[in-house]
């Protein structure tokens, strides 16, 4: 035999032994000799490559081993097992499969959602490069409390004093703005001012122009890619020209479009015009916003502390000037004053100081409450899964009393359930993805985002997706798996094991569900309750019929001409102009109380002119409101909390000042009314008086106030007509002010509406997992069910009987529920200083839902039964 | 009449392996195969066919007959079985009628 010494090369065959299945290996072996003996008479190399290349060709999945035959003494061909038992069971047993797998699709699919927004929500200013050395520093004017605003000269001051401060950058906006391109008007959001420095601070990507040379003179602009197409229509705009407000800017760069994850979501910039104008208010007047960046290694807490001797040096003679009666800064602070900056974090800004963002405004309680709600979800969805495994364990008993006694250990078998429940995830988890694709609009709706469909496989999506499967397949799967594999082999194989689990755990568990579902539904209500008793709050002013008409200023001194004209309109009863508008903002001012015991005020500030009582639909309590006489500027107007809190028993010819030599004269007191979101009670308020309106006002006002009567459509192109008439080139803008009130609650309506729609997900898999075990208990309890009928029980009496033993569990759930959602609701009303009591009917309606859905489903399951002949029941066995 | 599902290479190993009559197997086979084409397939293919055929039921196989230039391995010839000669008679049948069906003047203006 030559097979001592082959001629054929030996190693390819070895390598055709490893990876071909043993069962084909002598024929293909043969073959490939018998191939190989033939050629190599003609061509030994030719011969030797085609043989090694053949074996390759047979790197087939048909002659590939499969794993157990690689790894023969592994326990492979077990886990194959169990995959296999898994799938014959779903088969077996469709419906319940189908619950599972669809209440913990869902249920992932919730989790899905919400991790996505969550995980969004922590991304913001993330990608500004060092952004964990840029501080935003603000205004402390109380311990603990933060303004916005700070003055001009903060960020040049620090830079010059304090080396750890390597740059800085004052900003102020965002504002939207009207160009002139040509002969075309284009109205632009979001725009700001800003110094040239703001490149060093937020370093961005030029596609024109260079971060140096932009916005180091006045009147120049930086644009965002999008703003220069719609402007010019194209990207390379470098030296256009643009006009606005009658100043002309050069565009000295243009950028790429920041991300929405930010919170300095500008879509334009424009220089500072000069240095005079923005340090116009010295060291009391707050202008700007300021972000410093820190030096590598800087000590944070060590320029905190150098805070209050920067405050003594530049601000404390300003502000000694401004509140008489101090001798010194000490004398002040010691009076119990304040003031001081503090460093915000810039990634710290969207969630935890969401006041201090430019942009949309972040909220961590929605976010805490969210992950909370998603963690619920899955709860239910995964007690749903225990619930149903161990009440079905029976049908599985003697599969592992067989596999006992075959010699599989206990350990083995917790594995195998452990297996199952991760596939059965495994098949919800790619089932939830499906369905998250597919509702991503609806999510984009509810959240007012625009979430596309790839950020659900980003890297740290598909990681929680893993850890998802990996934790509710362990979560799910340990208890069924414990309990099973616990079965002794006799008495699982004899079939007494019908007790279908420990009746007590699982009893808990749905408990528990229902205490969620309770508290849940608890939730939506007080949200709900909470908006519509802010919505509907009585403003005391008139808001339905007044229409709002933004850029006052535009009319130059054309006003009164166009005010006459208006009026002349039937349609038209009264029109006002004020510096800002209820629901808009309106900023608070300082004054003092002229009398022996001065009580100093920040009262919202309001410029009107005389007909803004009357239009406003204000109801004047004592006095008179302004005549519209020159006099009138040195005359105020207070409401009945300004009155309250300065402590006057006679308001009328009392004196107020600001700390320069200017005393006003309190010449009327109007009833409260509300010109802020619930979450603020009224604050003391006053009226000022000024023959120019303009130059009080915020840079798109005066606001005219309109108050219309009858068909307002009509009206409306009326006014603008008439806008247009006298304004040449500036488009017509303006609200109808209940719509504007409206819009406060955009924020609490959009997390009414998550919370709602996660809410009725919640219940539904709840109530999925309450009819499939309803249904298992019947079945268990059919025979009992017939005997029962047999000895004279009414179906009714049946059907009592067993509704009752849910509704047990209902009440009991609602005991953990309502201790629970009053605290939680209580602590959520709290952030409102205009809001509701919590009500017993709050906790009895969702009660009575929870329990109104199971009776219905444990009630139509027990119906069937309860109306089924005895003897079907009993004949069978 | 339905064709017998076969894919082209299927059908070619099934004929030849009735053609080899009693004496196929995977060389032989790819041998003939080349002899008759002109077309030299992987002996890797031919296994593989023969396989599927022998598992949809068209041929049988045994082994034996190791020789010297096969390193002392066996053989494993494959034999035609009764489904598989219906097969080869029924699908010539559907292209006989389908090629009788085809017009004269087809064929002239081609």
């Amino acid at each position: 035999m030559e097979s001592s010494k082959p001629n054929y090369p030996i190693w390819p065959i070895k390598l055709l032994r490893w990876f071909c299945k043993p069962h084909y290996n002598e024929i293909i072996e043969g073959d490939l000799i018998e191939i190989y003996e033939r050629e190599s008479k003609r061509n030994m190399t030719k011969a030797r490559w085609s043989f090694i290349w053949n074996v390759i060709r047979f790197f087939r999945l048909r002659y590939i081993k499969n794993m157990e035959e690689i790894r023969p003494k592994s326990s492979l061909g077990m886990y194959k097992n169990y995959f296999k038992v898994t799938i014959r069971n779903i088969r077996k047993h469709k419906a319940y499969a189908l619950i599972n797998i669809l209440g913990l699709a869902v249920g992932i699919t919730s989790c899905l959602l919400i991790v996505v927004h969550i995980s969004y929500q922590m991304t913001f200013d993330k990608h500004i490069p060092d952004a964990n050395s840029i501080y935003r520093m603000v205004n402390e004017y109380e311990p603990g409390k933060l303004g916005a605003w700070t003055p001009a000269l903060l960020v040049k001051q620090m830079r010059e004093d304090y080396p750890e401060i390597e740059t800085g950058v004052r900003i102020s906006g965002l504002f939207p703005a009207v160009f002139e391109v040509g002969r075309e008007f284009i109205t632009q959001e979001d725009g700001m001012i800003a110094d040239s420095t703001i490149f060093e601070v937020f370093p961005t990507q030029f596609l024109a122009g260079t971060p140096q040379a932009a916005l180091n003179e006045p009147n120049t602009v930086v644009l965002t890619r999008s703003v220069a197409h719609k402007l010019f229509g194209k990207e390379d705009v470098l030296g256009e020209v643009i006009v606005n407000n009658g100043y002309q800017y050069r565009v000295s760069g243009v950028v790429i479009d920041q991300p929405k994850n930010t919170t300095i979501p500008y879509k334009f910039i424009m220089a500072i015009p000069h240095e005079e104008w923005a340090t116009n208010g010295w060291w009391t007047g707050n202008n700007f916003f300021s972000y410093v960046k820190l030096r590598e290694g800087s000590d944070l807490i060590g320029l905190e502390l150098k805070i209050p001797e920067f405050v003594r040096k530049y601000i404390s003679a300003e502000i000694l000037q401004f509140y008489k009666g101090y001798d010194s800064w000490d004398d002040y602070l010691a009076d119990g004053n304040h003031k001081s900056f503090k460093f915000i974090p810039l990634l710290d800004i969207h969630l935890n100081h969401p006041r201090l963002s430019l942009g949309r405004a972040g909220n961590k309680d929605h976010v805490i409450t969210f992950s909370i709600i998603a963690f619920f979800i899955l709860t239910i969805a995964c007690i749903n899964y225990i619930n149903m495994s161990t009440a079905r364990s029976a049908l599985r008993a003697k599969e592992v009393g067989m596999r006992k006694v075959m010699g599989s250990v206990r350990k083995s078998l917790i594995l195998q359930f452990l297996i199952e429940s991760m596939i059965i995830t495994l098949f919800a988890v790619i089932l939830g993805i499906l369905i998250s694709v597919g509702i991503l609009p609806y999510f984009n709706q509810l959240t007012q985002m625009d979430y596309e469909w790839m950020i659900l496989f980003t890297g740290q999506s598909v990681l929680w997706l893993v850890g998802i499967i990996l934790i509710i397949g362990l979560l799910a799967g340990s208890y069924p798996a414990f309990y099973l594999s616990s079965f002794k082999p006799i008495t699982a194989l004899h079939g007494e094991v019908a007790k279908g689990g420990n009746s007590k755990i699982r009893t808990g568990l749905v408990v528990f569900q229902f205490a969620i579902s309770v508290f849940l539904i608890t939730g939506t209500f007080i949200v709900f309750q909470q908006i519509s008793h802010m919505s509907t709050r009585e403003l005391g002013l008139n808001t339905d019929q007044i229409f709002v008409i933004k850029n006052g200023n535009k009319l130059e001194d054309k006003y009164e001409a166009f005010r006459t004209e208006l009026l002349a309109q039937s349609a038209i009863r009264q029109v006002g102009a004020l510096s800002h508008y209820p629901s808009g903002g309106v900023p608070d001012w300082g004054y003092q109380t002229v009398g022996e015991n001065p009580v100093t005020l920040d009262p919202d500030n309001l410029f009107a002119d005389e007909h803004a009582l009357q239009t406003l639909g204000l109801e004047l309590v004592r006095g008179n409101f302004f005549s519209g006489i020159a006099s009138d500027t040195g005359a105020v107007i207070i409401n009945e909390s300004f009155v309250e809190e300065a402590g006057w028993e006679d308001p009328i010819g009392q004196m107020v000042e600001r700390g320069d030599d200017r005393k006003f004269r309190v010449t009327g007191v109007v009833r409260d009314f509300v010109i802020r979101s619930g979450k603020r009670t009224v604050r003391p308020l006053i009226f000022r008086y000024t023959t120019d309106l303009t130059e009080v006002s915020f840079s798109s006002g005066p606001f005219i106030h309109i108050e219309i009567q009858g068909d307002y459509q009509e009206t409306l192109t009326f006014l603008e007509n008439k806008w247009n008439t006298f304004v040449q080139g500036y488009p017509f803008d303006g609200f109808f002010l209940d719509d504007s009130f409206d819009r406060l609650y955009n924020s609490e309506r959009r997390f009414g509406r998550l919370f709602t729609t996660f809410s009725v997900l919640a219940i539904l898999i709840a109530s999925i997992g309450l009819f499939a075990l309803a249904a298992f208990t019947l079945e268990r309890r059919m025979k009992e069910i017939a005997i029962r009928k047999v000895l004279g029980a009414s179906a009714s009496r049946v059907m009592y009987v067993i509704v009752w033993d849910f509704l047990k569990l209902i009440i009991a759930g609602a005991l953990i529920a309502i201790p629970v959602s009053y605290y939680l609701g209580n602590d959520w009303l709290n952030g409102f200083e205009y809001r509701i009591s919590i009500q017993p009917h709050l906790f009895i309606i969702p009660i009575m839902i929870v329990g109104l859905i199971a009776i219905l489903t444990v009630g139509y399951k027990s119906y069937v039964t309860a109306m089924d002949n005895p003897v079907n029941a009993l004949k069978q066995e | 009449m339905r064709r017998v599902q076969l894919g082209e290479f299927e059908e070619l190993v099934l004929l030849v392996t009735a053609i080899l009559h009693e004496e196929a197997y995977g060389v032989n086979v790819m041998d003939e195969i080349e002899r008759q084409l002109e077309k030299k397939p992987n002996i890797s293919a031919v296994h593989t066919a023969l396989d599927r055929l022998e598992k949809k039921g068209f041929l049988t196989s045994y082994t034996g007959g190791a020789t010297p230039e096969r390193g002392g391995r066996r053989k494993r010839y494959f034999k035609v079985t009764n489904l598989g000669i219906q097969a080869i008679e029924i699908n010539r049948k559907v292209r006989n009628a389908l090629y009788d069906q085809i017009p004269k003047i087809a064929f002239e203006n081609a």
